[in-house]
C-alpha cells in the first residue's frame, strides 16, 4: 500500500519514499518464482548510493523467474508518521510491504546502522529474531563487508552470505524458487538446510557458540557433521566478466554519490594493516580498459548523468589509469561528461591526473596520510613519506587548488602523544607550500581508529573513550589556525561502533534493548543517544569495555573465525608483529606474493592488466 | 538560437519530488535523448533551460512548462519523439512548439489553478459541510491566515490572492475543490494554505487531500494569455 498524501506531505523529502526513478525495473510480481526485496538500512539518499546493492537488484531482475525490488530506513519522522497511522514498510517498486517477499536482503555496510535493521523488520511486519518466523515470513539475508563478524545481529537473520554476491545471489534466488515451487515442501527448516549448502552461505541458527569462563568466545561450531565448521568467503574470479549494471536507477532525490559509478577493479593489497576491506576483498582484479570504456558509454546513455566517479579501493592504483583516464576524457569531454577521482593516492602523478581530468577546481583534493609521524605510518603500512606529501601539496598548490583535505586517524595502536601533535605539524607545513597561505585552506578530518575483524590490528586493545577525547583535545590545542580546520568523530559512536565490530552474538540482546528505547539512526551524531546505550548495556548486563579497550590474546578464538576471507590467521598475526616493530610490507600486486593465502586459499588471482 | 516551450504533465507518482529535483530530471532526460541541447559559457557550462514558476512539493501538475535553447535546428516532432521516450515515468510530455519570445515564463506566468482532491468524507453530512465552507470562505470579505515558519509568523489575507470564484465538485469517492491563486512578485500563498483555512475556519471536514495544479495563465493588461501565448 502507497503511503496516503497526509502523510507524505508531513515529512522532510518526501520523495525518499515515493520510488518511480528513471530504470525503476517494473514487474508484475504475480509472474515471478521469487520476490526479493533489496534493502540498506539507512535513509534513501544514502542507501541509493551503495553500489553492491545496485549490482544485485540489476542480477536478480535480469532473471525472468525474480523481481527484485528496494527498501530503504525511514527517517525517524516518517517512521513517527508510519507508527501512528499503523502504516507497513513498503517495497518502493510495488508497495508491497517488506512482510509479503520470499526473502529480504539486507546489506550490512556500517555498524551504526543496525539498529535500523530492526526498525525497518519491525515496520516491515517481520517478526525480528529469526527463530519467532514462521512459515510466510521472508527470509532475512544479510551481506555486505560487516557479515565477516555478523555475530552481534546473528539472532536477526536467517542466513548471511560472505564475500561477493555476484554468484551466490543467484544460487539464493534459484533454492527459493524451487522451495517455493515444491510448495514450501518441509517449511523454513528445509529451505535453510538447501541454502547452507550453498558455498559462502552461513545459516547462524545452525552453529553454537560456546564461552570460556572469562567470557572469551570457545567457539563457533556446527551443530551437525555436515556443516562446514569454517566458511570461506565468495569472491569473483573474473571480475572483467562480472555482471556490471548499466542501467542504474536514476534518482531524483540528490543522493550522496548522485553520479554513474565505474568500478575499475575489486581489491586492494597495499596492505593498510587498519583496513578492513583491504582484506575482505583481495585478491585485485581488475577490469580490463576496453570494458570499462563500453560501460562508461552505456552508463552515460541509460542514465544521462553528466559525471562519471572511477571508484575503487584505490582508484588511482588502477594500472592502465592514464591511457583509461585520457580515452575517457577524449570521448565523454565532447558529450559534456566530467570524469572524477574520488581517492588519490599522494604522489605527484595523481595530482597531475587530478589537473588532467578536473578542469574545474571544485572541492579541493583530499589526501589520506592516516598518522602524523614516519614511524606510526611505518606501524600500518601506509607506505607514505613526509616528502611524499609535501610534493603532492606542492604540486596541488602550484596547480590551483586552493584547498587540501588531510585525513587522519588517531588512537592507533603504538599511538602517543608525539604522533598526534605530529599531524598538527603536518598540516602546517602542507599549508606553508602554498604560494599564498592566507587565501589556502587546510581541512584536518580526524576519525579514531576502530580495530576490525580480518585485519593485522584484530587483537588491539582500543583506546578508552575518553583517552579518544583527550588526544582530540590536544590536537585541536595545537591546530590553532583559523586556514586549518578541524573536525573529528564523536567518542561515544566510535567507542560504540568498536563494541559492534567485533562483538560476539550475545550483544543482540543488547541491540533490541537499546532499539526498543528509542536508539535509531546511531550514525547520525543529531540522532545518536549515548545514554540509551549506556542503560543497555547495563540491563543486558554486557560490560562493553570487555569488547573494546580489552587486548586479545595471541590465541584467542575469535567470534569470526568460522568465518574466512581466505586471508590466514597467521598471516594477520604475522602482520601484527611486523606492525609493532615498524617494518614494512610491500604490495603484491607488483612485488612477490606475501603469502596472505587468499590466492591460493580460494583458487584466485591477482588480475592486474599491466603485470 | 533556436528555443523550444516544452508542457509537461507530473503525474501523482513524482508530484513529491521539489522544484530543483525536477529541474535535473528534465536535463537528465535531455541527455539521454541526446537532443542537440545549448549550454551555457564558462568554467561550469549548464543546460539553457528556464523553467515556469516552482511548483510546491505534494502537487501533481497538469502542465508544467520549461523553455529549453538548443543548440542547432531540431524537427519539431523528433524533437518531441526523442525526448518523451526518455522522460521518467510519471512526467508526460504535453507539447512542444518553437518559440521566438523571450518572455520569462516565472516572471510572466502570475496565475495558477489548483484542484484539492479531498478523500475520506463519510456520508452527506460531511460533504454539506465541505460544500458549506467553501460557500462561506467564497463569501468572506477577507480570510486572515497566518503562515508560520522558522523566520516568524506572517499574516497574509487569502483574499488578496484568490482569483474569482470557488468551484466545487463532489463525486461517490471524493470531493474536489478549484479554484485560481494569483502568485505576486511580493508572495503567493499556496493551494494547501487554503485548505488549512477551510477546515480550520469554516469547518471543512478533515480528510486526505491531493492537490493538482490545473492551469497556469499570464494575467496581462490585454487579458490573460496561455504559455505559449506569451
Amino acid at each position: 500500500m502507497q503511503l496516503n498524501d497526509t502523510a507524505l506531505g508531513s515529512v522532510a523529502k518526501p520523495a525518499r519514499y515515493t520510488g518511480g526513478e528513471w530504470n525503476m525495473i517494473q514487474k508484475d510480481p504475480a509472474k515471478v518464482d521469487v520476490r526479493f526485496a533489496l534493502v540498506l538500512p539507512d535513509v534513501y539518499d544514502v542507501g541509493m548510493s551503495n553500489l553492491g546493492l545496485k549490482i544485485l537488484y540489476g542480477i536478480l531482475n535480469e532473471r525472468t523467474d525474480t523481481y527484485a525490488e528496494r527498501a530503504y530506513c525511514p527517517w525517524p519522522d516518517m517512521e513517527a508518521v508510519m507508527r501512528s497511522s499503523g502504516d507497513l514498510l513498503c517495497s518502493l517498486e510495488t508497495h508491497t510491504p517488506l512482510q509479503q517477499f520470499d526473502a529480504v536482503g539486507i546489506s550490512l555496510q556500517y555498524e551504526m546502522t543496525y539498529t535500523n535493521i530492526l526498525t525497518m523488520l519491525d515496520l516491515g511486519g517481520i517478526p525480528l529474531l529469526a527463530a519467532d518466523r514462521s512459515g510466510n515470513d521472508p527470509l532475512v539475508i544479510g551481506g555486505g563487508p560487516c557479515a565477516f563478524n555478523p555475530e552481534p545481529v546473528a539472532d536477526f537473520f536467517d542466513c548471511f552470505v560472505i564475500g561477493e554476491g555476484e554468484e551466490i545471489i543467484g544460487e539464493i534466488a534459484a533454492v527459493i524458487a524451487e522451495w517455493n515451487q515444491s510448495g514450501r515442501a518441509g517449511g523454513r527448516p528445509e529451505v535453510l538446510e538447501k541454502l547452507a549448502r550453498i558455498q559462502g552461505l552461513y545459516v547462524p541458527a545452525f552453529y553454537h557458540v560456546d564461552y570460556n569462563a572469562d567470557g572469551t568466545c570457545a567457539g563457533v561450531k556446527p551443530k551437525r557433521p555436515e556443516l562446514s565448521s569454517v566458511i570461506a568467503k565468495r569472491v569473483v574470479a573474473d571480475l572483467d566478466g562480472a555482471y556490471f549494471p548499466v542501467r542504474p536507477i536514476v534518482p531524483y532525490l540528490e543522493t550522496v554519490h548522485d553520479r554513474i559509478m565505474l568500478e575499475l577493479f575489486r581489491g586492494c593489497t597495499r596492505g593498510c594493516r587498519f583496513c578492513q576491506a583491504g582484506v575482505i576483498y583481495r585478491p585485485v582484479r581488475e577490469r580490463k580498459p576496453a570494458t570499462l570504456m563500453r560501460l562508461a558509454q552505456e552508463l552515460t546513455d541509460n542514465t544521462g548523468y553528466d559525471e562519471i566517479s572511477l571508484v575503487s579501493l584505490s582508484s588511482a592504483d588502477y594500472s592502465c589509469l592514464r591511457e583509461l583516464a585520457h580515452s575517457l576524457l577524449a570521448e565523454f569531454a565532447p558529450q559534456r561528461v566530467s570524469l572524477s577521482l574520488p581517492s588519490l593516492r599522494i604522489d605527484s602523478f595523481s595530482i597531475e591526473l587530478a589537473n588532467e581530468i578536473q578542469k574545474v577546481r571544485r572541492s579541493g583534493l583530499t589526501f589520506a596520510p592516516e598518522a602524523g609521524t614516519q614511524r606510526l605510518r611505518d606501524v600500518i603500512n601506509k607506505g607514505v613519506t613526509e616528502a611524499d606529501l609535501f610534493e603532492a601539496a606542492g604540486a596541488a598548490f602550484r596547480s590551483g587548488w586552493a584547498g587540501i583535505k588531510l585525513y587522519f586517524m588517531i588512537g592507533l595502536p603504538t599511538e602517543t602523544d608525539e604522533d598526534v601533535l605530529a599531524i598538527a605539524e603536518l598540516a602546517r607545513k602542507v599549508l606553508s607550500l602554498s604560494r599564498n597561505p592566507a587565501r589556502c585552506k587546510v581541512s584536518v578530518s580526524v576519525s579514531t581508529f576502530v580495530p576490525k575483524p580480518h585485519t593485522p590490528f584484530q587483537w588491539f586493545a582500543q583506546i578508552p573513550a575518553e583517552e579518544m577525547e583527550r588526544r582530540q583535545r590536544l590536537l585541536r590545542g595545537a591546530l590553532r589556525d583559523r586556514r586549518i580546520s578541524f573536525n573529528w568523530h564523536d567518542a561515544p559512536t566510535s567507542r560504540l561502533e568498536g563494541v559492534f565490530a567485533r562483538g560476539d552474538r550475545r550483544l543482540g540482546k543488547t541491540l533490541l534493548e537499546a532499539w526498543r528505547n528509542g536508539a535509531r539512526f546511531d550514525g547520525w551524531s543529531e540522532h545518536f543517544r549515548a545514554d540509551i546505550w549506556d542503560a543497555a548495556f547495563a540491563a543486558s548486563r554486557i560490560d562493553p569495555d570487555f569488547y573494546t579497550v580489552r587486548q586479545r590474546a595471541a590465541h584467542e578464538i575469535m567470534p569470526w573465525t568460522h568465518l574466512t576471507s581466505g586471508v590466514s590467521q597467521e598471516w594477520l598475526a604475522a602482520e601484527w608483529v611486523e606492525a609493532q616493530k615498524g617494518s614494512l610490507t610491500q604490495d603484491c600486486r607488483h612485488a612477490d606474493c606475501t603469502g596472505c593465502g587468499v590466492c591460493q586459499d580460494l583458487g584466485v588471482s591477482v588480475i592486474d592488466w599491466r603485470a | 538560437m533556436e528555443k523550444f516551450r516544452i508542457a509537461l504533465k507530473k503525474g501523482e507518482a513524482v508530484k513529491y519530488v521539489g522544484h530543483l529535483d525536477f529541474g535535473r530530471a528534465i536535463e537528465r532526460a535531455f541527455r539521454r535523448a541526446k537532443l542537440p541541447v545549448a549550454y551555457s559559457v564558462g568554467f561550469n557550462p549548464h543546460m539553457r533551460l528556464s523553467f515556469g514558476p516552482a511548483l510546491g512539493v505534494g502537487i501533481a501538475s497538469e502542465a508544467e512548462y520549461v523553455d529549453v535553447e538548443m543548440s542547432e535546428a531540431v524537427d519539431a516532432k523528433q524533437f518531441s519523439r526523442s525526448l518523451s521516450e526518455k522522460l521518467p515515468p510519471g512526467l508526460v510530455l504535453v507539447a512542444a512548439q518553437p518559440v521566438s519570445s523571450n518572455a520569462s515564463l516565472a516572471a510572466e506566468l502570475n496565475l495558477a489553478a489548483y484542484q484539492a482532491r479531498t478523500t475520506g468524507l463519510v456520508g452527506a453530512e460531511q460533504v454539506a459541510a465541505a460544500e458549506a465552507a467553501v460557500k462561506r470562505l467564497q463569501q468572506s470579505e477577507s480570510v486572515t491566515y497566518l503562515r508560520r515558519s522558522p523566520k516568524g509568523i506572517k499574516t497574509m489575507d487569502l483574499k488578496n490572492y484568490l482569483v474569482g470564484e470557488l468551484e466545487t465538485e463532489a463525486a461517490a469517492e471524493s470531493f474536489a475543490v478549484r479554484f485560481w491563486l494569483r502568485m505576486t512578485p511580493g508572495g503567493a500563498v499556496k493551494p494547501q494554505e487554503v485548505m488549512r483555512a477551510l477546515v480550520e475556519q469554516f469547518g471543512f471536514p478533515v480528510g486526505d487531500t491531493a492537490y493538482c495544479r490545473m492551469a497556469l495563465r499570464a494575467e496581462t493588461n490585454a487579458g490573460q494569455k496561455t504559455a505559449f501565448e506569451i
